[in-house]
Formats: C-alpha cells, sequence, structure tokens
C-alpha cells in the first residue's frame, strides 16, 4: 500500500502541478478585471461581478485551449469565402500601456502599423467605445488613425469594433440596410483582426465619420452634429437630452465657412422641437428638416427595431447648409438587437417613438406621407431582398471565422449560431409585420353627402394618395377643391385645386390624407419601447366650389392607396365631427400654380423671397439696392432678347454691391435665363445658409442659361455657383470675376460655347461633378482656366486656353479627357497633382489631338498623378517620363493636322455620362490638332 | 545532503501543486454551488473598498463643522490621498465632494482663491462639471480683481446655454450686484424668451406591484384648445396608480384638472381635487397647482379603487396657464425698485407690465417666517417655523388665515415677510396661544423693523430681509401662533 501512496505522491505533480497552473493565471486574470471593474472604476451601465469574471474567465480559458487544439490553432482562413484579416501592429510594451489604467489608458493613442495592400502603414491607435464591452473584456475595440499622407482604402480614421452581442452581426447589418435604403452611413465590413500576428477574432470595422463620410455619399463638405451626453460626455448640472441644449452639440465636420461653435440651425431646430406646435411651426419644421431623409430613417429604425437613437446619445445630423436642411446620419444602430426585437407572443412595433424629435415627427403630416412613401419603395424596389442577400452571403463567412475566434462572446459556438439565426428569423418576421402594416389594406374611407360638403373618415395606417369622385353627369369645368379639417378647436383649409384634375365625369384628387393616432403604452422591462401609435379615423371635409351642374350627382367615390388598392368608399348617412388633436399639417396645400410677370424697371431691396413661378419679360430691369437679394423658390423664365436683354444690376451707380439672385430647390427646376446681363452683385451669409455668387443655383435640374453675361463680381469667391444642380450654359459671357468665374460642385452640366475673360482667379473651378465643356474659349485666367477637382469627371472638346497661368489642372482622384484644344501662351499648360489628403489619387488629364504652344512649361504631374498626350502638337518637343506619357504620334511638326485620323471610341470612364458626352464626342475632329473651327 | 535538499525541495513543490490543486477544485466548488457565498463576498469587498474612502470623508466632514480648521486640514489630506483618481473612478465621487466642502469651507473663511483652486480642480478632471464651472465663477466674482474674469466667463457659459435659468440666475445676480441692472434684466428675458418645452410625459404603475420606471412613455404633446390642454392616451390593464409629468423646468399654473377614463364600455369622469392627488415639486395655491421651473414636477393620480382590469383610454384636462420662470420673478422680487426705475426710464410700458404681473404671481407663492427666542437665546434657524401663504388671491391681495403650531417657551417673536419689496401686509390677527388663552401681540411694542416701515396695523417691506420683532413682557409657554390679514 505504502509503495503506491509512494508514487502516488511522487507522479502526483502531473495532474496538480497544470492545475494549479492554470488556476494561478485564471486567479491572477480574474483579479486584475475584478480590481480594476469592479472596485476601481464604476463600469456603470455594464454589470460587472466576481462570479461572472471568474466564470468568463474559465470558460475562455478553456475556449482558447480548445481552439488551439482542436479548432485550427487561432490561424484564420483568407481568401475568397471568409472574411477578410485586418492586421494591426502595437508594440507589446505599448499594448501593456493601453491596459495599465483601464479604461483611462486604454484612451492615449500609441504608434502602430496596419498592413495596407503589400505594405504596413503607420499609424495610431487607441482604444475606442463609451462602455466596458469595449475594452473591458479580452475582445477590445480599436480606432485607428493613419498620416494624411497615407489613407488606409480611402480612410484616415476608423473603428475595429468588438462585436456586442452573440450576433455579432447587429451594427454591421445596421449600416448596410441603412446604406441600401439610400441614407448616409459610414462605410463597414466585417472583418477579422490579428494584433502582432495574433488572432483576435471576428470584429466590425466602421469608418469614423467625417467630411470624408459626406464626400463618399455625395454631399458637400459641411456641419456634422453629434448629440452625445452619456457617460464621459455627460453635463453635470443640467438635465442631459440633445434636443435640449443645442450648442451642447460637438462637431464631427465642420464647415470652415462658420465659427466653429456656430449653431444657428441646431438652435432653430431645438425651438422647433419645443415650441408648442401649430401648423407654423410645423410647415417650417418641414422645411428645415429634409424629409425624405427623416422618412427613410424613421423607416430605417422601425426595420431595424432599433431605439438606440434616443434622448442622450447617438445622433448625428448633418446641416446641409446649400440645400438649409438637416440630413439624418445612421451612426451606432445596432439592428434587431435581442433586447430589442419583439418577443415571440408580442407584436413587431410599426413606429419608434422615443425622443422629442420623433414625438414632433410622428404629428406632422408631410413627414407620415413622406414615411408612408419610404416603406413602400423599400418592399416594392428589392431592397429588402437585396438585405437579405447581403446577410445570406455573410453569415457563412461569419461562421467560419467564429470557428477560429478563441476570444469570442459567446463563448459556446453553438449559442452563437443559434444567435444568427433567431436574426435572421427576427428579420423576417420584422419585415413581414411591417410589410402588411405599410403596404396592406387595413382601414378605407367611408363618406357622407351634406349641403354640397362631402364628410370623410379616413382610417388605417396607410396615406389616402387620391380620391376619385365619378358623378353621374360630366362636369362643366374643374371645381375649386378645398378639404378642411379641425385641428385644437380650430379649421384649418386646404387648397388641393392644382391636385386635382377632371376627365369627363370623373374629378381625382391627389390628396396624401392620413388617419390619426395616439400613444397606447404598455410596459415593458425596457422603458423606451413603452410607447406606440395607436391608429384613429380621421375626419375631413372635402368642398368643391363651382363647375358641378345642378343635375349632377356623386355616383361613386374610389380611393386609392397604392397600386393594389383602388377601392369603392363606404357611403354613410352621416360622420361625426372629430378634431384631429396634434396632426399637424394633415393635409397638403397645392393650390394652382400661379406665376407672376416681371416687367419695366423693378426696384428690389432688401431680402425678396419669391415663391411663385416668375415670367420676366423681355428688357426688364432689375435693379438692385446694395445687399439686396433675390431668392426664387419656383420657376423662373426669364426670355430676354439681344436687343432687349433683362438686367440685374445695382440702383446707383457706384454703390456698394448688391447681393445674389439664386434659384434655391426643386421647385426652381426647368428654369431659364435668356439673354440677362448679372453686373456688380456679391453673395449672401446668413447664420442659416450662404451663396457664394451673384448668381447662384443650388439644388435644382434642368436649368438652362443661354446668352447671359456675367460681369463683375464684388467681393466673394465666385461669380457664378451651382451645386447639387444640373445646369448648361450655352453662349456666355463671364467677364473680370472678381475670383472664380463659374463654380460647380457636386453638379452635372455644360458649358458650351462660352467666353471666359479675366478671371481673377479659375475660370471654371469644378468639384465632384460631371462636366462637358465645349467650343469655349477662356483668356486671361488669374489662375487656372479649367480647374478639375475632387474626383471629378471632364470632357473637353474644342477648348482654348490663352494666356492663363495655368491652362487645366486635374486633382484628387479626378479625369479630364480634352480632345481638339488649343493650350497658347499659359505660364503651365496642364499640371496635374494631389491637393487634398482626402483623396488618395491625383488628378489624371488625357489629351487627345491638342495643339499647345507658346507655354513657359507645358505639362507637369506630382507623383500621385499621371498625364497622357496622344496625337497632340507641343512646339516644344514633350518626352515620355514618369507619369508623363507621351505616344509616338505627338510631335512638334505639324500643328494642326493629326497624324492618325482613325475614330476612337469613347473611353470607358466617359461611358457614365455618355448621355451628356455622347453628341459632343461624336464631333470630334480626329483629323485636327487643336481647335479645327474656331472655338467660339 | 544534495540529494536530501533536492528531494525536500521536489516534495514542497509537490505539497505546492497539490494545494494550488486544492485550492483550484475548492474555488471551482464555491463557484458551481455556492454562488450566493462569493456575491456576498463581491458586495463585502467593495463595500470595503469604497469604504476606504467613505470613512474619512465622513470624518472630514464632521470635523468640518466642529473645527473647522482641522476639518480643512482633514480635508486637504484626502484630497491629495485620493487626487490621482480621475472621473469615471468610484473615488472620483468622494474626491468630488471633498473639493466642493473644502471649496465652501474655504469661502466661508474669506479663502476665496484656495475655494475656487479647488472648483478648478474639480473642472480639470471633469470639464463638463458646469456646476463646479458656475460655483467657480460665483465665488471668483466675490474678488474685486478677479470680477471681470467671472462675469466674462458666466457670459459665455449663459451663451452655451441659454436655456438655463440656473446659469442666468447665477449671471444676473452678478451683473445686478455690479449695478448693470440692464443686462442683467435682459439675461433674465433672454433665458425666459428661449425655448420651452411642451412635451409631457406618462408614468403608471401596475398590479402586481410594478415600478413606476417600467411604466414610461417618451414625450407627448398635449392638444391644446385656446388656454385648455388635453392628453390623451391608452393604458394596459391592471393600472393602479398614474402620473402625469409637466415638462421639465416649466413654469405652469393648471387648474379646473379632470381626468376621464374609458374602460370597456364604461366612462368614469373624474374632476380632479386636491384630495384625488398628489404633487411633485408643485404646490398647491388655492385652486391652481403650480410647477416652479424644477426638473420633475408630476402630478400622481391613484387609481387602485377603479380596478381597471381592461385597457382603458384617457384623457386628462386642465386649463393652464404659462407663468415667467420663477428664477425671473425671483430676481424681479429682488431688485424690484432699481427695475421699476430702469424701466421707467426707458419707458419700457411693456417691462412694468411684465414686472407688475410677476409680483401678481409671486405674491401667493411667498411665506411667512415666524422666528422666537427666549431671555438666554438668540433668534436662530433652530428657533424658526415657515408656513406658506397658501390663500386665495382676492382681487389682486392675498387672506390668509394661519395658524402656526409652536409648542415653546418663548420671550421674544419676530416676523419675517416675503423679500417683496413694496409688498403690504396688514395684520387683523397677530397672537399667541396658550391652552386655551389668547395673547394679542401689540404692534407698538415693536422692539425693532429691519427693511419695513408701519402705519398702525400695516407693515410695508422696503428693502431686501424684511422683518420684525417684538418683545414679551414675560416669557410665556406658547402653543401655536395666529396670523390673520391681508398682503397686497
Amino acid at each position: 500500500m505504502k509503495p503506491h501512496l509512494t508514487s502516488l505522491w511522487q507522479w502526483s505533480w502531473l495532474i496538480t502541478l497544470p492545475v494549479a497552473v492554470l488556476f494561478v493565471y485564471w486567479a491572477g486574470q480574474t483579479h486584475n478585471i475584478y480590481q480594476n471593474f469592479c472596485l476601481r472604476y464604476d463600469a456603470v451601465p455594464i454589470q460587472f461581478s466576481l462570479r461572472g469574471i471568474g466564470a468568463r474567465n474559465a470558460k475562455q480559458m478553456l475556449l482558447r485551449a480548445r481552439t488551439e487544439l482542436f479548432e485550427g490553432g487561432g490561424r484564420t482562413s483568407v481568401g475568397p469565402g471568409n472574411l477578410r484579416l485586418v492586421s494591426l501592429f502595437v508594440q507589446e510594451g505599448d499594448i501593456a500601456h493601453l491596459n495599465s489604467n483601464l479604461p483611462h489608458s486604454g484612451f492615449q493613442e500609441v504608434d502602430g502599423k496596419i498592413w495596407h495592400g503589400n505594405q504596413p502603414i503607420d499609424c495610431e491607435v487607441r482604444y475606442r467605445g463609451d462602455f466596458a464591452q469595449h475594452w473591458g473584456y479580452a475582445k477590445k475595440s480599436w480606432r485607428i488613425k493613419t498620416k494624411r499622407s497615407q489613407l488606409w482604402e480611402g480612410m484616415r480614421k476608423f473603428n475595429i469594433i468588438a462585436p456586442k452581442y452573440d450576433e455579432q452581426l447587429n451594427n454591421y447589418f445596421g449600416y448596410k440596410l441603412a446604406s441600401q435604403m439610400g441614407l448616409i452611413a459610414p462605410r463597414t465590413e466585417l472583418v477579422q483582426l490579428a494584433v502582432n500576428g495574433k488572432l483576435r477574432g471576428v470584429h466590425v470595422l466602421v469608418e469614423q465619420l467625417e467630411e470624408l463620410t459626406l464626400r463618399a455619399n455625395g454631399y458637400m463638405p459641411g456641419d456634422i452634429y453629434a448629440g452625445e451626453m452619456v457617460s464621459k460626455d455627460e453635463y453635470a448640472g443640467i438635465f442631459n437630452a440633445v434636443f435640449e441644449h443645442p450648442r451642447l452639440w460637438e462637431k464631427a465636420a465642420i464647415n470652415n465657412h462658420y465659427a466653429i461653435d456656430h449653431a444657428t440651425p441646431m438652435v432653430e431646430l431645438t425651438r422647433l422641437l419645443n415650441e408648442w406646435p401649430s401648423e407654423e411651426t410645423h410647415a417650417q419644421l418641414a422645411r428645415l428638416l429634409n424629409l425624405e431623409a427623416w422618412a427613410k430613417f424613421s423607416a430605417f429604425e422601425a426595420l431595424a427595431q432599433t431605439w438606440h437613437f434616443d434622448a442622450v446619445h447617438n445622433w448625428r445630423i448633418y446641416w446641409d447648409a446649400n440645400r438649409g436642411q438637416f440630413v439624418p446620419i445612421v451612426w451606432d444602430p445596432i439592428a434587431l438587437s435581442p433586447y430589442w426585437r419583439p418577443e415571440p407572443k408580442s407584436e413587431t412595433q410599426a413606429d419608434v417613438v422615443l425622443t422629442r424629435l420623433h414625438t414632433t415627427l410622428f404629428q406632422n403630416g408631410d413627414f407620415l406621407r413622406a414615411r408612408q412613401r419610404a416603406f413602400e419603395e423599400f418592399f416594392s424596389s428589392g431592397t429588402d431582398q437585396a438585405c437579405a442577400a447581403i446577410l445570406e452571403n455573410t453569415l457563412p463567412k461569419l461562421r467560419r471565422a467564429l470557428q477560429s475566434d478563441a476570444l469570442r462572446k459567446p463563448t459556446d459556438l453553438s449559442v452563437a449560431n443559434a444567435a444568427a439565426n433567431r436574426f435572421v428569423a427576427s428579420m423576417n418576421r420584422v419585415w413581414g409585420d411591417l410589410r402588411q402594416a405599410y403596404t396592406g389594406s387595413e382601414g378605407g374611407v367611408r363618406y357622407a353627402q351634406h349641403d354640397g360638403v362631402f364628410t370623410l373618415e379616413v382610417s388605417g395606417r396607410r396615406t389616402v394618395d387620391s380620391l376619385e369622385l365619378v358623378f353621374s353627369r360630366p362636369l362643366a369645368r374643374l371645381p375649386a377643391v378645398e378639404i378642411r379639417y379641425h385641428l385644437d378647436g380650430r379649421t384649418v383649409r386646404r387648397n388641393l385645386s392644382g391636385a386635382s384634375r377632371l376627365t369627363g365625369n370623373t374629378l381625382t384628387i391627389n390628396a396624401g390624407l392620413l388617419c390619426t393616432a395616439y400613444p397606447f403604452l404598455k410596459s415593458r422591462q425596457n422603458g423606451l419601447r413603452n410607447h406606440r401609435r395607436r391608429m384613429r379615423p380621421a375626419y375631413y371635409e372635402l368642398v368643391l366650389d363651382g363647375g358641378i351642374p345642378p343635375t349632377s350627382s356623386l355616383f361613386e367615390m374610389k380611393f386609392d392607396r397604392g397600386k393594389d388598392t383602388d377601392q369603392p368608399a363606404t357611403r354613410v348617412d352621416q360622420l361625426p365631427k372629430e378634431d384631429l388633436r396634434g396632426l399637424f399639417l394633415a393635409a397638403p396645400d397645392l393650390p394652382h400654380t400661379t406665376t407672376v410677370q416681371w416687367s419695366g424697371e423693378m426696384i428690389i431691396k432688401g431680402n425678396t423671397e419669391v415663391r411663385e413661378d416668375v415670367l420676366i419679360a423681355a428688357g426688364t430691369r432689375i435693379r438692385m439696392a446694395a445687399g439686396a437679394n433675390i431668392r426664387f423658390w419656383g420657376r423662373v423664365l426669364a426670355e430676354g432678347t439681344a436687343e432687349a436683354p433683362i438686367e440685374f444690376g445695382p440702383l446707383i451707380q457706384g454703390q456698394a454691391p448688391w447681393g445674389v439672385v439664386t434659384l434655391q430647390g426643386r421647385d426652381t427646376d426647368s428654369s431659364r435665363f435668356t439673354h440677362c446681363n448679372f453686373a456688380l452683385g456679391s453673395g449672401w451669409k446668413h447664420p442659416m445658409w450662404e451663396y457664394s455668387a451673384m448668381f447662384s443655383v443650388h439644388d435644382a435640374n434642368d436649368i438652362l442659361v443661354r446668352n447671359c453675361r456675367f460681369q463683375d463680381s464684388r467681393v466673394v469667391d465666385d461669380m457664378v455657383h451651382t451645386v447639387y444642380s444640373h445646369v448648361e450654359f450655352h453662349g456666355c459671357q463671364f467677364d473680370r470675376a472678381l475670383m472664380d468665374a463659374l463654380d460647380m460642385d457636386i453638379c452635372t452640366g455644360k458649358v458650351n460655347n462660352c467666353l471666359f475673360r479675366n478671371s481673377g482667379n479659375d475660370s471654371l473651378d469644378l468639384m465632384t461633378s460631371k462636366i462637358v465643356v465645349d467650343g469655349t474659349r477662356i483668356l486671361d485666367s488669374g489662375d487656372k482656366g479649367i480647374s478639375v477637382g475632387e474626383n471629378t469627371l471632364l470632357f473637353c472638346r474644342n477648348v482654348e486656353f490663352i494666356r492663363c497661368v495655368r491652362g487645366i489642372e486635374g486633382k484628387d482622384s479626378s479625369q479630364a479627357y480634352v480632345y481638339n484644344s488649343l493650350f497658347d501662351a499659359n505660364e503651365l499648360a496642364v499640371n496635374a497633382y494631389k491637393k487634398n489628403w482626402r483623396y488618395n489619387n491625383g488628378g489624371h488629364v488625357f489629351l487627345n489631338k491638342c495643339r499647345m504652344v507658346n507655354s513657359r512649361g507645358n505639362i507637369r504631374a506630382d507623383r500621385s498623378s499621371s498625364i497622357s498626350l496622344r496625337d497632340c502638337y507641343t512646339d516644344v518637343p514633350a518626352k515620355t517620363r514618369k507619369r508623363v506619357s507621351v505616344d509616338a504620334l505627338t510631335d512638334s511638326v505639324d500643328p494642326a493636322r493629326a497624324r492618325e485620323h482613325a475614330i476612337e471610341y469613347m473611353p470607358k470612364k466617359l461611358e457614365a455620362i455618355s448621355h451628356l458626352v455622347r453628341p459632343h464626342f461624336e464631333r470630334i475632329n480626329f483629323s485636327a490638332r487643336g481647335p479645327s473651327n474656331g472655338a467660339h | 545532503m544534495r540529494r536530501t535538499t533536492s528531494k525536500r525541495l521536489l516534495n514542497l513543490g509537490r505539497l505546492a501543486s497539490l494545494l494550488g490543486a486544492i485550492g483550484a477544485t475548492a474555488t471551482w466548488m464555491v463557484w458551481a454551488y455556492a454562488p450566493d457565498w462569493v456575491d456576498r463576498v463581491d458586495d463585502r469587498i467593495r463595500k470595503h473598498y469604497i469604504g476606504k474612502a467613505e470613512i474619512p470623508l465622513r470624518a472630514a466632514q464632521a470635523l468640518l463643522s466642529k473645527d473647522p480648521r482641522a476639518g480643512i486640514a482633514a480635508l486637504e489630506r484626502f484630497r491629495v490621498r485620493f487626487a490621482k483618481f480621475p472621473q469615471g473612478d468610484h473615488y472620483f465621487r468622494q474626491r468630488k465632494q471633498a473639493l466642493r466642502l473644502l471649496a465652501n469651507a474655504y469661502e466661508q473663511r474669506g479663502e476665496l482663491e484656495s475655494a475656487a483652486a479647488c472648483m478648478q480642480e474639480i473642472l480639470e478632471a471633469s470639464p463638463r462639471d458646469l456646476i463646479a464651472s458656475m460655483r467657480r465663477f460665483e465665488i471668483l466674482s466675490q474678488l474685486p480683481n478677479r470680477r471681470i474674469e467671472a462675469i466674462t466667463g458666466l457670459e459665455v457659459l449663459h451663451a452655451r446655454l441659454p436655456e438655463s435659468q440656473q446659469v442666468a440666475d447665477s449671471l444676473s445676480s452678478c451683473l445686478a450686484k455690479d449695478g448693470d441692472f440692464e443686462r442683467a434684466w435682459q439675461v433674465q428675458l433672454e433665458t425666459h424668451r428661449s425655448y420651452r418645452s411642451s412635451r409631457w410625459y406618462i408614468r403608471w404603475k401596475r398590479y402586481p406591484p410594478d415600478l413606476w420606471r417600467n411604466g414610461l412613455t417618451g414625450l407627448i404633446t398635449p392638444a391644446r384648445f385656446g388656454n385648455r390642454l388635453r392628453l390623451e392616451f391608452s393604458l394596459e390593464q391592471d393600472i393602479q396608480g398614474l402620473r402625469i409629468g409637466l415638462p421639465i423646468h416649466s413654469n405652469f399654473e393648471l387648474q379646473k384638472m379632470h381626468l376621464t377614463v374609458k374602460a370597456g364600455k364604461s366612462v368614469i369622469e373624474i374632476p380632479l381635487t386636491p384630495d384625488l392627488y398628489q404633487l411633485n415639486e408643485m404646490r398647491q395655491i388655492g385652486d391652481t397647482v403650480r410647477s416652479f421651473g424644477t426638473s420633475r414636477p408630476w402630478i400622481e393620480i391613484p387609481l387602485e379603487k377603479l380596478h381597471l382590469q381592461v385597457e382603458s383610454h384617457f384623457e386628462f384636462s386642465a386649463e393652464f396657464r404659462e407663468l415667467h420662470a420663477s428664477g425671473m420673478r425671483s430676481f424681479a422680487a429682488a431688485w424690484m425698485p432699481q427695475l421699476t426705475e430702469l424701466l421707467t426710464g426707458k419707458q419700457d410700458i411693456k417691462g412694468l407690465k411684465t414686472l407688475a404681473t410677476m409680483r401678481q404671481t409671486l405674491l401667493p407663492e411667498s411665506a411667512f417666517d415666524i422666528y422666537w427666542h427666549d431671555t438666554d437665546q438668540s433668534y436662530s434657524g433652530k428657533r424658526r417655523r415657515r408656513v406658506s401663504l397658501n390663500t386665495d388671491p382676492d382681487g389682486g391681495h392675498l387672506r390668509f388665515d394661519v395658524t402656526i403650531p409652536l409648542d415653546v417657551t418663548l420671550s421674544a417673536v419676530r416676523f419675517d415677510a416675503p423679500e417683496l419689496i413694496g409688498l403690504e401686509i396688514e395684520f387683523e390677527e397677530f397672537s399667541l396661544v396658550s391652552g386655551t388663552q389668547v395673547h394679542e401681540l401689540d404692534l407698538d411694542a415693536i422692539e425693532y423693523l429691519h427693511g419695513m416701515t408701519r402705519a398702525g396695523n400695516t407693515v410695508t417691506a422696503t428693502g431686501p430681509d424684511p422683518h420684525l420683532s417684538i418683545a414679551l413682557s414675560r416669557s410665556l409657554h406658547a402653543d401655536s401662533v395666529r396670523l390673520r390679514g391681508v398682503a397686497r
């Protein structure tokens, strides 16, 4: 017996030693976390406990051992079918520093490197996140910041975030869903992270919001307001609610035309959200918000069943100064989180009402109509299927990556897989319920007729898009159509004549009528979800004035709530009169469009807002007092003639400059300016908007400017400025601009047969635009003839650049295709370089059949850019060198005749704007170098 | 010898491993089979950890009230010991509290630079602490050479938070003390005109006993019909209580409150009388209830007796009036003569009318204080009773008729009027009740008047801290004091 015991004692260490070592390791880890997050640091709202930490550590150790031994040893699978691997390198000492006094130490940046393409690039790294789930566990969330000169896939700042929930993909899918819906959202991707070669498992890569995000989403750089008043962003001494303290919002991006603490738009929004609501405040709100975007955002909240955009955090709102509207940005949505998605036996919440912004918007008829359209579009355009496909594509990759993720949360793989399955199931269920709610046929219209007034009762969640009234006999003419509703004890009248049409005996009224709602309150563990909306029928009165013969009576009324629901309304004897109680703008006001006529001499003083369509007669002289501005919100037809042009000029010679003439918004679409002269104007800067040119076009399409003359601008940057628009200039003349003559930002358009002379700076300044310039002469520009910047695509034909400091300059991922053009006596004919660090690339200029003469320097390109010459003439022989490619056909022999005459295909890049380019491309003279028959 | 040593060492190693393994097994067993015990240990460790800061802080606080010099020294030691704990750490709460105590103590001793430095230390650790920021400027404003810095700082805060009544009060008080009444009044007006919330909220409690916090809505906007508002909502079944939450920081006056409950087919109409509701951070004044700019005003209505076992539809309605912010009214009351002079000089008829209106609303909110003392004592906050006028306005006058319980022996009584310059109080009765005996106090025997003038039975407030004191011919035991009269 004794020898046995001795032997047992001798060899007992084989079991006891590993157990003891593991125990000591476990105890050390547990002590560290307990000391940090239970004792020293107050990790609320994350609840750490000794028991929880100990159990988690034990599970984590087991998981590590299992993955090391049986599941790939922490090595990842790369290549197609797997999540991408992002490799980060940080010195172990720096990691120790980050972990030394969490979370405070974790927010101090340390040097690192991140693998980019085939090489590592320098970056600064730190931990990120407000709460302990980002840095309290083994898997951390990181913030990476590269140098300006070395962006990582076009991003300078981005996050690699440890997933919060078992599903792993709540935020990833939320961002994808938002992008698919056309909302501004940061770039995102599910990736595997390796730190110093060791796999750290599945993370969500999310771009940090900044100016680049706006550019990538087609918006002008501007203010991004960030509403965060929680955790370390919380204020002591006030009630922390973002929609009560407009000046406490931070900015994630800044419009540098205003002071950094400029917050007037946010103050105005807060005022409207806090005041007693009225038709007027709601109309103002509808103008201040891009309702289409907010409607999509609200639909997104319901589709993602997210209550994360709450009173204290996660708000990112872009102020689009050029449209004068706020646009929401999706940030940290946590789509379909297990805490928020509907339980099996409870209903899906069709409306997310949480903050005072939500409360107010859900009272706004314009918003509710736009929201209904957003849902219909989501389900009818196939966006739901596209999102489901993304999920289907991602899940297998995620599952594979989780297998080798030794730091995964939950540690049990089957739990993670089951959570992902539940995620998919809940998505299907929620979307099914919302499809039913927003495209189903619940509710309807009842009506009664008394004393020539039709009383209507509208029920059901869906908007009644139109009413069809069928009369027993044809109507003599279109009657005046008015809809009335009673709101908080008052009667509101809306003119719908402009939205009505008569076909024989059928009167169709595009009404957009809504039912009302009241709150239904139900206790939930998570109080955020307590508020639901219960629909209640709404009462309207329809009044038709004139056109109905006494012998004609209403035969039938139908209503339309989308293509699939054209139904007859129910006739009843009487309907009870009901107040709408808090539904504002319940019906739109759509009167017949009125056109005002301007003629003779008009004197404009101060700011003139013109809401109607305007017809300006030939020979009209509009004399503007110093600082006077005209803002058109409707269509303008300014039809001057060569003999009797329309003049926009100063009231008194020698006065201080007048301000601007501007077209604002989509109601100005199809405006025309012919033979108009603009002189001695400047700009208009207001806390809520800025017009940087005396003739400005903001957010308008199909604008045609013909044979107009712009001259002698004053004070501000540009003489003519267009943004978010499609504008064509034909036969126009731009003289003596103080700085830039024509500035086009995020536009499409044409500049055809125009003349630019003596511009103080650039003649044509392009940013993120797609432009055709044809038959144009640019003379004596103080800087560039054409500045092609920030991802612009330019096609030029028959353009003469004469005596400019620089003929054409391509920058920042822009492409310029120049044909049959002349560069004469410029200080530098063509320049290409990278100016803005936000772009990974410089400019690229392609010259084909061009002539370059008398320049001090012909072409120059920096290391990020390129210039290519094909069959051109240069008076000083050009040679191929680094970044400048000169083909064999280019020579210094014949300035006029090309060596190769074959017609070429349109470059692929231009295919994207072939509708603009094609007619001009077909007129290229492939036999000639330079302009073949005079540019102007 | 060497062999024996190594054998011993091996055995020691084996023993250590064995102990480790036993420890591991024991820990596993505790974790698996006695989790409550682990939680209890966890709790005790946490309490012990927090106690390491709590206990010395409490001791220093106690010392401060007995021996300020020693208290300050103890707090300074605490300050040094916990200086390294930044915001977010548990000890930061105690550190901040210690710094606040220290600032107060220094301020009382007139060491204003040191007091401001304490606030500065809080701000360095917690830059978003607006209270510390404001407090620091208030302290600095008492230093003549840093007054401009303080006012500039408060102006910056006010520019960021024009909606904050607290900041406005602090700034306007500083400005007024500097004699700049115009700007001070302007600051109050700016805050008053700043956006005010119109959003209400609802809380409810269910059966089986539920927490109020589970039943909380987001904000709701009432429908508004002239001066009557109507708040409409449905609630799930088994509702036991309802709280109607007014907008935070609102200054509303509500009357004729009514609740309609439609439960199934029955409709219950409840005119809300004071016995049917409780108020939080609100005041009952006659038939009206008022909120006065605090952060949690609500009206609680118990509904157990209605037995609402089905989903019910509620409609709360009331007549309402929006008042000027209470801070603004207090400011106007404190600086009434100067403001009247300013606005009269500027011929600001609207402003003068505003002042008059505010005075009207101030009266019913005001309170009397009664102090007393016996022969070897002096007037003290420990010997004071406060009573709200809390009576019905009567054509701009207020009738008061109150009995204030005392049950003390006294030889002198002091009456403190509200700080409303120009307020006239006419006494119809001012007496002490002792058992069945009533001792009328003789106003001719007034010992002294402060901030007041007297004509017969009428006293008029003329300055700050208006009060009068009446000495009794002998000490007597008083059960109560009775006050009856008119204030106008």
